[in-house]
């Protein structure tokens, strides 16, 4: 059934109107059958969410659209294990987690030079404005690159990605209060890194990026 | 109504901003707030920063890399899918029964694959210990050596010798504001010949603009003699961007050893795939195949390599090789995909090998054993 509504799914020109069209359970059940049309839209659908997700829990990297495959690889292959408690983006979300706490505790094994991630984005109105972010986006990527795996997740998760706690906790595969604890601690990470560089305290204050 | 404290306020001031607090909580925070200057400013000082920090990390995806990547996630599930519905899977009955066993009997594969922790809620795989009988023979668990190379035998032959004489030695991390004021870099002048190009490693790839791949090649490898691994990855890559053909693709394979050799297997796993996609019929293939499938192992997407131990079982020359990609092939059947049949099947073609190495048939021998007693 689930096969025939998704087939007038046209591929490629997927649209918000057509996420209010197919609800996640008939995107997911059909996904899990094996569905090539269902999965497409499916990742049309999640795919935003997941590329900024495993770029703030990792950084940008050479490698990070092979971390943004991995993440589908285990949602499909796990599909049929989704029975719906929670919401399917909350489950997707905690499959992104998971492989980038993998990650992370690889790359503990194997140092390189690449252990910092590169530059986020950075959208600065003048070239002063873009260096001094640049400083600052560097000590952040930093910074949560040093972070234990529960305390980068949970920051980013709470505040960057706007998650509410109950929800970081069920991605993250934590209770409730360690996970109050965990942004606590990043928050307060942060803070005193803001109090070492100026140019961190100046960029996170003044918002030099915005336009 | 309890009144808030200063701890309370801090403990949901992100919940606070994103009004993601009920109503008398928010109305806890907002009363706090009001009469607590301290508590107003940390407010206050983290909306501003959450918002800098939301705005800058937004990552680019354009239409066409979403569209790349959707295609191959897609391609890459449906690749999964066809590799689990190629062997019969076994009845209810049989797995529940093999269900019991298992939770008594060790996982194999998960030995090479659990050289990491496990994350805590790792919702694919549950690692478990292994038993005596059941550990992965250690002829799988070292990568493949490095002398099978597209390039001059003895020169990437370099990177495997001196791989544990000369460790690689990584640069500290970059400093972190003061490369803000670094001067510019002094203009540099392109020399002629390539002896005095590979000189300057890295720095000088740009002076072989308009030459043609041989040129890469032959600073690729001058670089390699002398252990500059990194550096000749840096020209193996151009040449991989530049160039079409076997050279371009073979190039590719290089970079992947040496990324391999450095231990970054993500990008090593990268090269590999964009090697396999474009050199259909490359003289590396198989090993390149081989490879791949150990590093996907490795990173736990056991599915994904299936396909690529079934072409080094299709293409290797080596029966010694081929007795190890069926023997990787009957533990995940055995383990991932619950196929006992599978299993039964690659682990007896993994016996039959006439190059098989002792300890693949010793223990393909033990696993056929422990499947027939379930």
């Amino acid at each position: 059934m689930a096969r025939m509504v998704l087939h007038a799914v046209p591929t490629g020109t997927h649209t918000r109107g057509s996420d209010d069209d197919y609800p996640w359970s008939e995107l997911v059940r059909a996904s899990a059958s094996g569905d090539e049309r269902a999965r497409r839209v499916l990742v049309e659908r999640t795919l935003p969410m997941v590329h900024r997700m495993m770029s703030r829990l990792v950084g940008r990297r050479a490698d990070h659209d092979d971390l943004v495959q991995t993440v589908y690889a285990r949602c499909f292959r796990s599909l049929q294990t989704f029975r719906g408690d929670a919401k399917f983006t909350t489950w997707l979300g905690s499959i992104c987690v998971n492989v980038a706490s993998t990650y992370w505790q690889q790359r503990k094994n194997h140092a390189s030079t690449d252990d910092v991630p590169e530059l986020m984005l950075v959208d600065g109105k003048s070239p002063e404005a873009q260096i001094a972010a640049r400083a600052g986006l560097r000590i952040v990527a930093r910074l949560l690159s040093e972070m234990t795996p529960a305390l980068r997740s949970a920051f980013v998760l709470h505040v960057l990605e706007g998650h509410d706690i109950d929800t970081v906790a069920a991605m993250s595969g934590t209770s409730v209060g360690a996970t109050y604890k965990a942004v606590e601690r990043a928050r307060q990470q942060l803070e005193a890194q803001a109090a070492k560089h100026p140019d961190l305290a100046r960029f996170l204050s003044e918002g030099s990026v915005r336009s | 109504m309890n009144a808030w404290t200063c701890a309370d306020v801090e403990r949901e001031v992100f919940g606070h901003l994103a009004g993601q607090l009920a109503e008398t909580d928010a109305l806890r925070a907002h009363v706090h707030l009001q009469g607590c200057a301290a508590c107003a400013a940390l407010s206050l000082q983290w909306d501003q920063w959450r918002t800098t920090l939301q705005a800058s990390s937004v990552p680019v995806l354009s239409p066409d890399h979403a569209a790349r990547l959707t295609a191959a996630i897609v391609a890459d599930a449906a690749r999964a899918d066809v590799s689990v519905e190629r062997a019969p899977v076994r009845t209810r009955r049989v797995r529940a029964a093999i269900g019991a066993a298992m939770a008594i009997a060790a996982a194999v594969l998960i030995v090479f694959v659990a050289r990491a922790p496990s994350p805590p809620s790792a919702p694919v795989l549950v690692a478990q210990e292994p038993s005596a009988s059941t550990a992965i023979p250690d002829v799988l668990l070292r990568p493949p050596p490095l002398v099978e190379t597209p390039f001059a035998g003895p020169a990437l032959a370099n990177v495997s010798s001196a791989r544990s004489a000369a460790p690689i030695a990584m640069p500290p991390h970059a400093p972190l504001v003061e490369a803000v004021d670094d001067p510019a870099p002094p203009r540099f002048v392109c020399p002629e010949s390539l002896a005095a190009i590979a000189k300057h490693g890295k720095r000088a790839v740009h002076c072989l603009e308009g030459r043609g791949a041989d040129a890469y090649l032959s600073v690729a490898e001058s670089l390699l003699a002398r252990g500059a691994r990194a550096d000749a990855e840096v020209y193996f890559v151009a040449i991989g961007e530049r160039f079409a053909g076997n050279a371009a693709a073979d190039a590719l394979y290089a970079s992947a050893l040496i990324a391999i050799d450095t231990g970054r297997e993500y990008v090593a796993r990268e090269r590999l795939e964009r090697y396999l996609a474009t050199a259909k019929d490359g003289a590396f293939r198989a090993d390149a195949a081989w490879r791949l499938a150990t590093l996907l192992t490795r990173a736990r997407q056991l599915q994904r390599a299936t396909p690529w131990l079934d072409e080094v079982i299709e293409r290797s020359p080596s029966s010694s090789r081929r007795a190890e990609a069926l023997f990787l092939l009957g533990s995940m059947y055995d383990r991932e995909l619950d196929n006992l049949s599978g299993a039964l099947v690659a682990y007896r073609r993994a016996m039959a090998e006439p190059s098989a190495a002792p300890e693949i048939k010793k223990a393909a021998e033990t696993r056929i054993a422990e499947l027939l007693q379930r």
